[in-house]
C-alpha cells in the first residue's frame, strides 16, 4: 500500500517563496513529467506517474515577464540542443504558461525509453532554458490509491488542474480500464490524502460505463464549478465539483460530440468581446471553439447521433495539428504545433 | 590534431581522462593551439567523483585549463553570468540545427581553469563540441567528445501478446504487447497494426495516447482498442463501425521497424492471428470459479479455473491468498492456460485449516467487466450494486 511521503508542513500561511515553511529545499525525486499545473505564486504541480506521485515547486518565477508574443521554431530541436541529445530523443509531454509572469512551462522526457524527465522554460525573450530541478523549495505526495491491496500502476497522468486550493489530477491506469479523478488537497496533508472518484459516462441512450477523463479544464457556470471534461470517448461533459465527494460516483453529463476518430487534446476557457468560449485542440479535428453560453442549458445528449452534436461549436480552419494549447494573456493563446519536421511554438490571437 | 590522456589531481577532487579506446575520450585540440606549449590550455572531458558524495555515480564534466591566473582572479570577484559563461566557453551537441544553444548546466572555477558540469549527463553514442573563446581576438579553442555506446545486448523481441487466447469478445477493449528489452516511445501506433482477414487494416483501431501506456521497467505496452468503437450508442461506433465482428478473423501485427530504445528494429515482425467470437457483457463472477484445492502438508500448487478468460495482468494483482485471520498466504501467483487458470504456489507447505481466495471487485477480463460489475450497465435495467471497493472471498479448507 502506498504510504503518504509528507514533506510539506502542516500548516500554509504564507505566500510561496525560498523560505516558505511548507516546502523544503532539496531535490525532488522525480522519475517523470507528464503534465503540469500552475497554483498560485508560481507554484508548479509536476505530475510524476512513475513515481505515481505529484511534486510541487516553487519556481520564484513570481514576477511579469513581458508582454512579447513568444514563437519558436522547431522548439523540440532546441529542447533537445539543450538537454544534449539528439532531436528524436525529445517528448515534449506538456505545456502551461505561468500566470504570475508570463513564461511558457513545458514538461520533457529525455531519452528513447523511459528516459529522464525535464523542465524547460521559454521566456518571452524568446530564450529557451533548462529549470534545474535541484536545490529548490519542493513537497512531495503520493497519489492516493484507491484500493487498499497491492500497489497500482499509475499508467499516466493525462492532466491536472488547480483549483480553488485543490489539485485535480486525472490519470489512466495501464492495467484497468475503470477511471478515477484524484483530488488533493493543497498544501499536502498527512491527514487527507485526497479523494479517489470514479468517474462514469451515464448519457447516451441508457447504457453507462466507466469512463477515464483524457483532460479537463476548471469552468464556472452561473455561481457553480464544473469541470468541463472530455472522456478518451470523444464526449464533452460537464461534471459539478460540488459532486466530486469522497466515494461518490459521478456521471458526466454529456454537452457535446465533437465527432469520431477525434479526441480532445488540452482545452482553455476564455473571453472574448463579452462572450465566453472554449478552445479545444483535438486530434481529429482540429481547434474548435466553443461558445460556453449554451452549457447551463445544454440538454444532455441521451440519444444516437452520427457525428456530432450538442452545443454548438466552429472548427478554426487556420489552425491545424495543434497538440498543445494555453492561455497566453487575456487576448493570446500559446499553441505547440506539429510540423512535418518537430514542433514549433506559436503565439496566436484567442479566436 | 591529437589525442590527449591525462590523469591528475586538482584539490580534493580525483580527476581523470582516459584516452581514445578507454571509456572516455580525451580532448582533441582543432584550432587555435597556443604558441608556448607549456602553458597552452586544454579542454578535457573529466570524469569526477565527488568524494562528499560516497558512491555516487561518476559525472563527466569538461574543463578547460590552464586558464590564466590573472583571469581567474578577476572572475573570482566578479563572476560571469550564465550567458556570459555560455558565450566564453560554450558546449554544444556536435550535430543538430546551426542556431542550437548550448548544454544547459554550471559553469565553476577549478584551481587552474573552468569546469562545465551538464544538467544532464553527457549521453552515450553523441558527440559533443566544446569551444574556449578566450582571449577574444584569437580562433576559439575547439574539442570535440565522443562518448562511447552503450552495448545493448542481444535485439529486443515480442515476447508475448494478452489477452492470448485464438478467440477474443467482439467487445475486447485491451491488449499488453510484451517486450524482451527496453522500446522506444513516442511513436508506437505507427508500429502497430490491426488487420482483417484479407489483409486489409481496420482503420483507427486503437485508442492513441501521447502518454503510452507503459510499465516502470518499459517492457510492456498496454493498448486500447477506441473506447468510443467498443462502447455501443457512441457516435465512432454507430458511424465507422465496431473493431471487431463476431466471426471474423484478425491479425494484430507488430512491425519489425519498431526501435528499440537504441535504434535498433526488433529482431522479427509479431503477429497474433484470432478469431472475434460474441460480446462479453457479464461480470465476473469468483463464486463460478472452480478451485482444486492441494494437500495439507504439501507444496503443491491451489488451481483456480476460471470459466472463461480473464485479465492476464489484474490476475496477478488483483487475486491473491489469505489464512484465516486475514493475512496475506506468501505464494507465488502465476496466470495460464490462455488467462484461464491461475496457479498459487506456496511458499512454505500448506497448514490443514479454511484459507480464502481473495478477489479484488476492480478485477477485469479484457472487456473491461469487472467483478459484479459489467463495463456497459443497463442503467434503466436491474442492476446490482456493488460497493466500489470490496473484496470477494472464497473459502477452501486444506485437509
Amino acid at each position: 500500500m502506498r504510504q503518504l511521503l509528507l514533506i510539506v508542513g502542516a500548516l500554509w500561511a504564507a505566500p510561496v517563496g525560498a523560505a516558505d515553511p511548507g516546502l523544503s529545499k532539496g531535490t525532488p525525486p522525480l522519475q517523470s513529467i507528464t503534465a503540469l499545473a500552475f497554483g498560485p505564486d508560481g507554484l508548479l504541480f509536476l505530475g510524476d506517474p512513475q513515481a505515481g506521485q505529484v511534486v510541487v515547486v516553487a519556481t520564484g518565477d513570481t514576477r511579469p515577464a513581458g508582454s512579447q508574443a513568444v514563437n519558436i521554431e522547431r522548439l523540440d530541436a532546441k529542447i533537445a540542443a539543450l538537454l544534449g541529445v539528439g532531436e528524436k530523443e525529445v517528448r515534449l509531454q506538456d505545456l502551461k504558461v505561468n500566470p504570475a509572469s508570463g513564461n511558457v512551462y513545458v514538461a520533457v522526457t529525455r531519452g528513447t525509453g523511459a528516459g529522464q524527465p525535464a523542465l524547460v522554460r521559454v521566456l518571452r525573450t524568446g530564450e529557451v532554458e533548462a529549470v534545474p530541478l535541484k536545490e529548490i523549495p519542493f513537497a512531495v505526495v503520493k497519489l492516493p490509491d484507491p484500493g487498499k491491496t497491492q500497489r497500482e500502476p499509475l499508467g499516466a497522468i493525462t492532466c491536472m488542474a488547480f483549483v480553488g486550493g485543490r489539485l485535480f489530477v486525472a490519470g489512466l491506469s495501464n492495467e484497468e480500464f475503470a477511471s478515477t479523478l484524484r483530488i488533493i488537497p493543497f498544501p499536502f496533508q498527512q491527514a487527507d490524502k485526497g479523494t479517489v472518484i470514479e468517474i462514469y459516462h451515464g448519457s447516451h441512450g441508457r447504457l453507462e460505463t466507466n469512463a477515464p477523463i483524457r483532460t479537463f479544464t476548471p469552468y464556472r457556470i452561473g455561481d457553480e464549478d464544473y469541470i468541463i471534461a472530455s472522456y478518451t470517448c470523444t464526449p464533452l461533459v460537464k461534471i459539478p465539483v460540488k459532486e466530486l465527494k469522497p466515494g461518490a460516483k459521478v456521471r458526466g453529463v454529456t454537452i457535446a460530440e465533437l465527432g469520431n476518430r477525434n479526441q480532445p487534446l488540452d482545452m482553455i476557457a476564455y473571453s472574448k468581446d463579452g462572450r465566453e468560449y472554449l478552445l479545444t485542440a483535438n486530434t481529429a479535428r482540429g481547434v474548435l471553439k466553443i461558445p460556453t453560453e449554451e452549457f447551463a442549458t445544454a440538454k444532455p445528449i441521451t440519444s444516437r447521433i452520427t457525428d456530432t452534436a450538442g452545443v454548438r461549436f466552429e472548427k478554426i480552419e487556420n489552425l491545424q495539428n495543434v497538440v498543445q494549447l494555453d492561455k497566453l494573456d487575456d487576448a493570446r493563446a500559446i499553441i505547440l504545433v506539429r510540423t512535418g519536421s518537430g514542433f514549433d511554438l506559436r503565439t496566436i490571437p484567442l479566436p | 590534431m591529437r589525442p590527449i590522456g591525462v590523469l591528475a589531481s586538482s584539490g580534493s577532487v580525483r580527476v581523470s581522462v582516459a584516452v581514445c579506446g578507454g571509456i572516455l575520450l580525451g580532448a582533441v585540440l582543432s584550432t587555435g593551439e597556443p604558441d608556448e606549449p607549456g602553458e597552452s590550455p586544454r579542454i578535457l572531458l573529466v570524469e569526477r567523483t565527488d568524494a562528499g558524495q560516497g558512491g555516487a555515480e561518476p559525472v563527466r564534466v569538461i574543463e578547460v585549463r590552464p586558464v590564466p591566473a590573472e583571469l581567474l582572479r578577476r572572475w573570482r570577484q566578479q563572476p560571469p553570468t550564465p550567458a556570459q559563461w555560455h558565450a566564453l566557453f560554450p558546449v554544444r551537441v556536435a550535430d543538430g540545427p546551426a542556431d542550437r544553444p548550448p548544454l544547459a548546466g554550471s559553469y565553476c572555477l577549478i584551481t587552474d581553469g573552468i569546469r562545465f558540469e551538464p544538467l544532464y549527463p553527457l549521453a552515450p553514442g553523441h558527440a559533443y563540441v566544446a569551444e574556449w573563446r578566450w582571449p577574444p581576438e584569437r580562433p576559439p579553442l575547439r574539442a570535440t567528445f565522443r562518448i562511447p555506446a552503450v552495448e545493448p545486448g542481444p535485439p529486443v523481441r515480442v515476447l508475448a501478446i494478452y489477452p492470448s487466447a485464438a478467440t477474443l469478445p467482439e467487445n475486447t477493449l485491451r491488449f499488453y504487447v510484451h517486450f524482451s528489452g527496453e522500446m522506444s516511445r513516442g511513436d508506437v501506433y505507427r508500429y502497430l497494426r490491426l488487420l482483417h482477414e484479407d489483409g486489409t487494416e481496420v482503420p483507427h483501431p486503437f485508442l492513441e495516447l501521447d502518454e503510452e501506456l507503459w510499465s516502470g521497467d518499459g517492457t510492456r505496452l498496454t493498448l486500447f482498442f477506441h473506447p468510443g468503437r467498443v462502447k455501443r450508442e457512441l457516435a465512432s461506433r454507430e458511424e465507422q463501425g465496431p473493431i471487431l465482428e463476431a466471426g471474423r478473423r484478425y491479425t494484430l501485427v507488430v512491425r519489425q521497424d519498431w526501435p528499440d530504445k537504441y535504434g535498433r528494429p526488433l529482431q522479427m515482425e509479431y503477429r497474433y492471428a484470432f478469431v472475434a467470437g460474441p460480446a462479453e457483457e457479464s461480470p465476473i463472477e469468483p463464486q463460478q470459479w472452480k478451485l482444486v484445492v492441494p494437500q495439507a502438508g504439501s507444496r503443491q500448487p491451489l488451481l483456480v479455473r476460471l470459466p472463461r478468460p480473464l485479465d492476464y495482468a489484474l490476475l496477478e494483482r488483483f487475486v491473491w491468498l489469505e489464512n484465516n485471520v486475514g493475512q496475506r498466504v506468501p505464494a507465488t501467483s502465476c496466470v495460464g492456460g490462455g488467462e484461464r487458470l491461475l496457479t498459487f504456489n506456496p511458499q512454505t507447505p500448506w497448514l490443514p485449516g479454511t484459507y480464502y481466495l481473495a478477489v479484488d471487485s476492480r478485477l477485469e477480463d479484457s472487456c473491461g467487466n469487472r467483478v459484479g460489475r459489467p463495463f456497459e450497465v443497463d442503467v434503466f435495467g436491474p442492476v446490482t450494486r456493488t460497493p466500489p471497493l470490496q473484496i470477494v472471498r472464497l473459502p477452501f479448507v486444506v485437509r
